[in-house]
């Protein structure tokens, strides 16, 4: 990734990141969800169900936090935000679905809503924007990562470049590993720096007291 | 030359019988006059009284003096001591005991309070939690905020020792009618208030161990420990299923205690089932926050010692440290080591540290042993800051 490219990777992440954070949150929620009902119902983990579920819970948190959430066709959710674009889809064995025979996302993947006459000008996107002839893509992929069993592994946001063929996964401009809310350093997040002990909760003017050990002075 | 200081000197100093005589080599002194010296048995010549004391950097007027009050070498004290080498065990007692005989030695000259820290009796023994919220000011659903001050308040001794042990967290004594808890640095502040919260259930609960069995006596101050500091019915409304990570750090912020307490919390409580406890230690260790958790809650400093030394040793404001070490006949350097982890400590280090590297070996607890796969047993390098 070059200077340019980097810096537009890390604006776009910053100005997505509450959508990241909470999305993170709610797939986190709507996977232990689904989880715990094939336990409650005795059931053997079934993939389908799985993401159909995941699918489901993490809409509707998204919805109830105010985002603008679709349904995919197939599989996933669009999410418009801030101007961008998002996928947010499951992984296929680590990387991003092929696009398969949806030609609508595969011009997504390519970039192609937002800019065609521009891009008809370069050999790649990459090549426009390391030219500084195109802005920063506005269609992105959030893609969420599972175990053999269902468990999260983790989110990974993509900036893609088109894919060879229908059948290929798409290749990324830029991509960058998302941390959990927990860790992350969002302007909102009051967790960025060591908690004091006495930051637990409100109550300051606990602190500025010193203690009373002594009776009424020394005695020498 | 008292023997029992000489002893006492060598193991804070963590040397064996057999490092002090290669260190006072050219005195030609045996390991067994060493011995001899240590039980009394022998006095030295003053040449050779002068070279142990440098060897062990104490001054010599430090070993002509009477030994003072000891922390109790029961079960009590080494209940939390067990799994560590006895040379280690030694190092950590006897500078604890240093930490409080700089309390003691000030605490002659001051008028202090008594100990309210209540004892409670076997029978009430479930009742502790509320009992010492009671006691020490704190709402029945709120989270447990500066529990070291509270402490020291009502009269309960916090010393902080210069060594920072993997391995060791902490232990308790009552010595006389003082409450003691003892603590290791360069822990978390959660980790660090549930070591505190811990000892304060053995001193309140297990003040008498005649007949007891050890590990019942732990697991009984485990539970009432999660009940003090995460308490049931709280708990319940805050720890919702599903339960995921985010909302278990959220709760670490609010509440002051790992992740990994609360998850315990909720498995305890039964809000999350065995396999969903598995999933979230799955979680938590695929994200490498075993031994490093997010939201980093910094440790809380003790305070009453080095209130002491300013009421009674400040010169325009500065405390003066030389003369409390004057007084108690100790280094200075082991004076401000001990200080140095409290609360409004002014002064400097006025030697180089001296780092000891010690090996301990210790085995995972079971917690580890289900959910992680490549760290049966391990064994960590520890500095010893002095």
């Amino acid at each position: 990734m070059n200077g340019k490219t980097l810096e537009i990777a890390e604006r776009t992440t910053n100005e997505i990141l509450d959508l990241l954070i909470d999305s993170y949150r709610a797939l986190e929620s709507a996977v232990a969800y689904a989880l715990n009902q094939f336990e409650k119902d005795g059931e053997d983990f079934e993939i389908f169900h799985y993401v159909d579920t995941v699918r489901y819970k993490t809409k509707i948190q998204l919805q109830q936090k105010g985002y603008d959430v679709k349904y995919l066709a197939l599989n996933g959710l669009h999410i418009s935000h801030n101007g961008y674009e998002i996928k947010l889809l499951k992984d296929d064995n680590g990387h991003i679905p092929p696009a398969r025979h949806s030609k609508t996302r595969l011009r997504f993947y390519r970039q192609i809503y937002q800019r065609q006459h521009q891009q008809t000008l370069f050999e790649s996107l990459e090549q426009a924007i390391e030219e500084n002839n195109v802005s920063e893509s506005k269609n992105l992929v959030l893609l969420y990562k599972i175990g053999r069993k269902g468990q999260l592994l983790g989110l990974e946001l993509f900036c893609t470049d088109g894919a060879k063929s229908q059948n290929d996964s798409p290749t990324a401009i830029w991509s960058a590993e998302i941390p959990h809310p927990a860790e992350s350093k969002s302007q909102n997040n009051q967790y960025e720096r060591p908690i004091k002990d006495a930051q637990i909760f409100d109550d300051t003017d606990e602190d500025s007291e010193d203690l009373d050990i002594f009776k009424d002075g020394t005695n020498d | 030359m008292n023997g029992e200081l000489v002893k006492k000197a060598r193991e804070i100093e963590g040397m064996t019988q057999i490092e002090l005589v290669e260190a006072v080599k050219p005195y030609e002194i045996t390991q067994a006059a060493i011995a001899r010296i240590e039980q009394n048995l022998l006095e030295p010549s003053e040449e050779t009284a002068k070279a142990i004391a440098a060897a062990l950097r104490f001054p010599i007027e430090y070993f002509y003096q009477q030994s003072f009050v000891d922390f109790p070498s029961g079960s009590t004290l080494f209940r939390c001591l067990k799994g560590l080498k006895s040379k280690d065990r030694s190092q950590i007692v006897q500078t604890a005991s240093v930490g409080f005989q700089l309390y003691q030695t000030m605490a002659t000259k001051l008028r202090l309070k008594s100990s309210g820290f209540p004892k409670i009796s076997h029978q009430d023994i479930f009742s502790a939690p509320s009992i010492l919220r009671n006691a020490l000011g704190i709402e029945a659903d709120k989270p447990v905020k500066q529990i070291i001050k509270k402490l020291e308040n009502i009269g309960v001794v916090v010393v902080s020792i210069p060594l920072e042990i993997h391995e060791h967290d902490g232990f308790s004594v009552w010595i006389e009618d003082r409450p003691v808890i003892v603590l290791s640095r360069g822990k978390s502040g959660d980790r660090q208030r549930r070591t505190v919260v811990h000892e304060m259930m053995h001193l309140a609960c297990h003040y008498s161990l005649a007949g007891n069995n050890l590990d019942e006596i732990e697991d009984e101050a485990d539970i009432l420990t999660n009940e003090f500091l995460l308490p049931a019915e709280v708990i319940k409304q805050e720890i919702i299923s599903p339960v995921t990570l985010s909302d278990l750090a959220d709760l670490k912020t609010r509440w002051g205690v790992s992740i990994q307490s609360l998850v315990e919390r909720a498995y305890e409580l039964e809000i999350i089932t065995i396999n969903q406890r598995k999933y979230l230690y799955k979680q938590i260790s695929q994200k490498n926050w075993r031994t490093s958790e997010p939201r980093y809650i910094e440790s809380e400093q003790p305070r009453a010692i080095q209130m002491m030394a300013e009421r009674l040793y400040s010169q325009n404001g500065k405390v003066i440290y030389r003369k409390l070490a004057e007084d108690t006949k100790l280094p200075r350097r082991l004076v401000h080591s001990v200080l140095s982890a409290y609360k409004g400590y002014t002064g400097e280090s006025e030697t180089q540290s001296n780092v000891f590297n010690l090996q301990f070996h210790r085995s995972k607890k079971d917690i580890d042993e289900d959910f992680t796969e490549n760290d049966n047993q391990d064994s960590k390098v520890v500095n010893f800051r002095f």
